[in-house]
C-alpha cells in the first residue's frame, strides 16, 4: 500500500542552528501523498508547515538542516539524492508555487524568456518550440493574449496574473506533484477564487498531486482530499477532509475551526484561542498545545501525547476518541 | 454648510462630502517631456456619514480606494475635491484649536505593526512620546501608561521591551494603546488583523469591539474579511473603483446584497466543505470611460449601464446601492438626501 505513495515523509526533524546546538522547528512530521491526491497542510505561522515543504525540496535556508527522518519521492530517497538529481526534480517532476509571485519571478526578464528557460532546463526542445509551448501554457492558465504577454515583464502584470504565470512555470514540465505554499494569501478574495479554480482544473486535467499549504482552513477544506494539521512543529491531527472538519478529534483543530470567522456566524465577540503558540526553544513539556487547550489534564503537560487512530483519522492527544 | 445634517438632528462625527482624491501618474521621461500624464481617481465622489459611536466596515478589493479614503479621513492626504467635515465643520475651516482637537481626535491603526512602531524605541518610550504630544504632564504619564496597557490587555512587564520582542498580536495592541493615548473619538483601523494568525485575530477584533462599547469610540474598520465585518460592524460600505457602491447595515448589505459587486465578493469567500461551484468574477479589465465602472465584469449589465453612471440611491430602508439593474432609471437623490437618510437610519 505504501508503495503507491508518490511522496512519503517519515519522522522528519528539521533544526535551526542556535549557537552550537540545533533547535528543532519540525519535530517528527509524517506525510503521505498518493498520485493525483490533494493534501492540505494547515497550521499557523511558526507551525513548521513551510519548513516541511522546503525540507522536502531540500531548499532549506542557511542554518537549517534536516536532523533526522526520511523523504521518498516515487520510491527515491531524496536525502540520498545528489544535487544534479534534485535539480532535475525541482521544476521537473515537482513544481512549486509560492505566496509572493513577484519575488519568485525575475523582475528583469520578460515572462516568455523565463518560461522558455524553465522548459528548456527540463526538456530537449529548441528555443522556438519552447516559446510555442510557453504560449500554450499561458493560454492554459487563462492569461488573455498569451502571445503578446510573452514579452511582458512581471511588474506589468497584476498579482493574480503573476500567480497564473507561476502556475504555468510550475506545470511546464508535466510534474506529478505541485507544492503550493500559501498561493493565494497575497491575493484579493475574487482573484483567490480564480486561482483556486485554476489549481482545481490543472489537477483534474493532468492528475497532478498537490501539497496545498495554507493557514486558511476554509480554503483547504474546499480543495483537499486529506488534511494534516500542524502545531509547534508537530502533526497534531490528520485525516480525510470530511471527517477532519466535520468531527475534529484534536482540541487544537476543534478550537481553530471555531475561530474561523464565518458569514453565517452571527454577531458578537469572536471566539479565540487564549495565549500564544510556544516559541522555538521554549517548548513546554508534553503536548505543545496543553497551555492553550480547553480540556487539558495534568498528564498533558507531563508526557508526550500518544497517536490515537479513529479509522484513517489520527489525533496526537490523550483525550482523543478512538 | 451643515444644513443637510442638522436637519435630521444629529451631526455625524465625520462627514465625507463629494470627496475626491486624484493621483497623477507620470509614466516615463519621454511622457514627461511631452507632458503626457494620466490621472487616477483613487477616491471619486465619495459621500459618507460616520455617525458617533458606530463601527463602520469599509470593504473592497485592493486598489478600490479604501486605504486612500482612510488617509483622507485622518488628514494624511489632502482631498483634490470635496470636504472632510469634522463635527460639523469642514477641515479647512477649522480654527487652530479645533485643528489640534481633530489631529488628536482621529487616530489610525495600521496593518503592519513592524513598520508602524519605531523598532529602536522601547514600548515605554513609544507610549510616552504619544502622551507628551497630547500634552499630558510628565507627572501623570506613568499612571496613564498603566491605564492604557490595562485597556489593551498588555502586561506592564513589556514596557521595557522593543517591538521585535513582542508577538504580532501584542504589537497591534501597543499600536492601539498609542492611538488611545490621544483620547480619540474616531479610530481608523486599516486591516488591523490581516497579518495575524486566525487564533489571535479574534482577540484584536474583540478588543476593538470592547473599546467601542465601553468608551463609545467610533471605529472605521477597513477589512477584506467580510465575515469579521458582518460580525462586529453596525454599517458596511462597499467600495469599487474609488466609489461607494453599496452602503447599509451588514444584515442588509451582506445578507441581501443589492449590488452585483457585493454579491461577487460574497461568492468569492471560501466556504470550506460546502465546496460551492465557484462563481468566478471575470478578470479585471481596463478603466471604463463612461457608465458604471463595474459593468465590464458584471453579469447583469444593461444597456443603460454603458451610458450612465449609476448613483448611490436607496434600495430599502437604510440601504443604498449604486446600480441601474437594481434601481431602474429614476432621478438620483441629492447628496443631502443621501446623508439625511443615513444619519436617520442610525440615530
Amino acid at each position: 500500500m505504501s508503495d503507491q505513495d508518490l511522496l512519503r515523509v517519515e519522522g522528519l526533524h528539521v533544526g535551526f542552528r542556535a549557537g552550537d546546538q540545533m533547535r528543532d522547528v519540525v519535530r517528527g512530521v509524517d506525510l503521505r501523498i498518493k498520485p493525483g491526491e490533494v493534501v492540505g497542510l494547515v497550521g499557523e505561522s511558526g507551525s513548521g508547515k513551510s519548513i516541511t515543504a522546503l525540507a522536502v525540496m531540500r531548499l532549506l535556508p542557511p542554518g537549517a538542516a534536516i536532523t533526522s527522518g526520511r523523504v521518498t519521492f516515487r520510491g527515491q530517497d531524496l536525502m540520498e539524492a545528489n544535487n544534479a538529481e534534485m535539480n532535475r526534480l525541482r521544476g521537473g517532476a515537482i513544481g512549486m508555487i509560492f505566496q509572493d509571485p513577484l519575488t519568485a519571478l525575475n523582475p528583469a526578464l520578460p515572462i516568455g524568456r523565463q518560461l522558455g528557460d524553465a522548459i528548456r532546463a527540463h526538456q530537449p526542445v529548441s528555443w522556438r518550440q519552447a516559446q510555442t509551448r510557453a504560449e500554450e501554457l499561458l493560454a492554459l492558465v487563462g492569461i488573455p493574449f498569451p502571445k503578446e504577454r510573452l514579452r511582458a515583464y512581471p511588474h506589468e502584470l497584476s498579482g493574480g496574473m503573476r500567480q497564473r504565470v507561476m502556475i504555468a512555470l510550475a506545470v511546464s514540465s508535466n510534474p506529478s506533484l505541485l507544492i503550493a505554499d500559501e498561493p493565494t494569501t497575497a491575493l484579493d478574495v475574487t482573484v483567490q477564487a480564480q486561482v483556486m479554480e485554476l489549481i482545481d482544473r490543472i489537477r483534474d486535467e493532468f492528475g497532478i498531486a498537490v501539497l496545498f499549504i495554507s493557514h486558511n482552513l476554509e480554503l483547504v477544506a474546499e480543495i483537499a482530499d486529506r488534511v494534516t494539521v500542524m502545531y509547534a512543529g508537530r502533526v497534531v491531527e490528520s485525516g480525510g477532509v470530511e471527517t477532519l472538519f466535520a468531527s475534529p478529534n484534536h482540541p487544537y483543530t476543534r478550537q481553530l475551526i471555531r475561530c474561523v470567522p464565518r458569514l453565517d456566524g452571527g454577531r458578537g465577540a469572536m471566539p479565540t484561542i487564549p495565549g500564544l503558540p510556544p516559541r522555538v526553544g521554549a517548548l513546554p513539556m508534553g503536548c505543545p498545545f496543553a497551555p492553550r487547550c480547553e480540556v487539558a489534564e495534568a498528564r498533558c503537560s507531563a508526557e508526550d501525547p500518544p497517536m490515537r487512530w479513529r479509522g484513517e483519522q489520527m489525533a496526537a492527544c490523550f483525550l482523543a476518541a478512538s | 454648510m451643515t444644513t443637510a445634517v442638522t436637519m435630521t438632528g444629529a451631526t455625524p462625527l465625520m462627514l465625507l462630502r463629494d470627496l475626491r482624491k486624484t493621483y497623477r501618474l507620470r509614466r516615463g521621461v519621454l511622457d514627461r517631456l511631452r507632458s503626457r500624464s494620466r490621472d487616477v481617481n483613487a477616491v471619486d465622489n465619495v459621500t459618507l456619514a460616520i455617525p458617533r459611536g458606530i463601527i463602520l466596515g469599509l470593504v473592497g478589493e485592493s486598489g478600490c480606494g479604501k486605504s486612500t479614503l482612510a488617509r483622507l479621513m485622518v488628514g494624511l492626504a489632502q482631498p483634490t475635491g470635496g470636504d472632510v467635515v469634522w463635527n460639523g465643520t469642514a477641515l479647512p475651516a477649522l480654527s487652530a484649536q479645533e485643528r489640534r482637537e481633530f489631529r488628536a481626535g482621529v487616530q489610525m491603526v495600521f496593518q503592519d505593526t513592524h513598520s508602524s512602531l519605531n523598532p529602536r524605541k522601547r514600548i515605554r518610550a513609544t507610549l510616552t512620546e504619544a502622551l507628551a504630544a497630547h500634552g499630558v504632564p510628565r507627572s501623570e504619564r506613568a499612571a496613564r501608561i498603566a491605564g492604557l496597557l490595562d485597556q489593551v490587555g498588555i502586561d506592564p512587564q513589556f514596557l521595557g521591551r522593543f517591538p521585535h520582542e513582542l508577538s504580532g498580536g501584542q504589537r497591534q495592541r501597543i499600536g492601539i494603546a498609542r492611538a488611545l493615548a490621544m483620547e480619540p473619538s474616531l479610530l481608523v483601523a486599516d486591516e488591523p488583523v490581516s497579518s495575524l494568525d486566525v487564533s489571535l485575530q479574534g482577540q484584536i477584533i474583540n478588543l476593538l469591539r470592547e473599546l467601542n462599547a465601553t468608551l463609545g469610540l467610533t471605529i472605521v474598520l477597513i477589512s477584506h474579511d467580510l465575515a469579521v465585518v458582518a460580525r462586529i460592524c453596525d454599517q458596511v460600505a462597499v467600495m469599487y473603483g474609488g466609489q461607494v457602491v453599496e452602503h447599509g447595515s451588514p444584515d442588509k448589505v451582506l445578507s441581501a446584497p443589492s449590488h452585483p459587486y457585493t454579491q461577487a465578493l460574497l461568492d468569492a469567500v471560501p466556504r470550506g466543505l460546502a465546496r460551492r461551484a465557484r462563481a468566478v468574477l471575470p478578470v479585471e479589465s481596463g478603466p471604463t470611460e463612461t457608465g458604471c465602472r463595474f459593468r465590464p465584469r458584471c453579469v447583469h449589465a444593461l444597456s443603460v449601464c454603458a451610458e450612465q453612471e449609476p448613483s448611490l440611491r436607496a434600495v430599502g430602508s437604510g440601504h443604498l446601492a449604486a446600480c441601474h439593474w437594481r434601481q431602474p432609471a429614476e432621478s438620483a437623490a441629492t447628496t443631502n438626501d443621501r446623508v439625511g437618510q443615513l444619519t436617520e437610519s442610525n440615530s
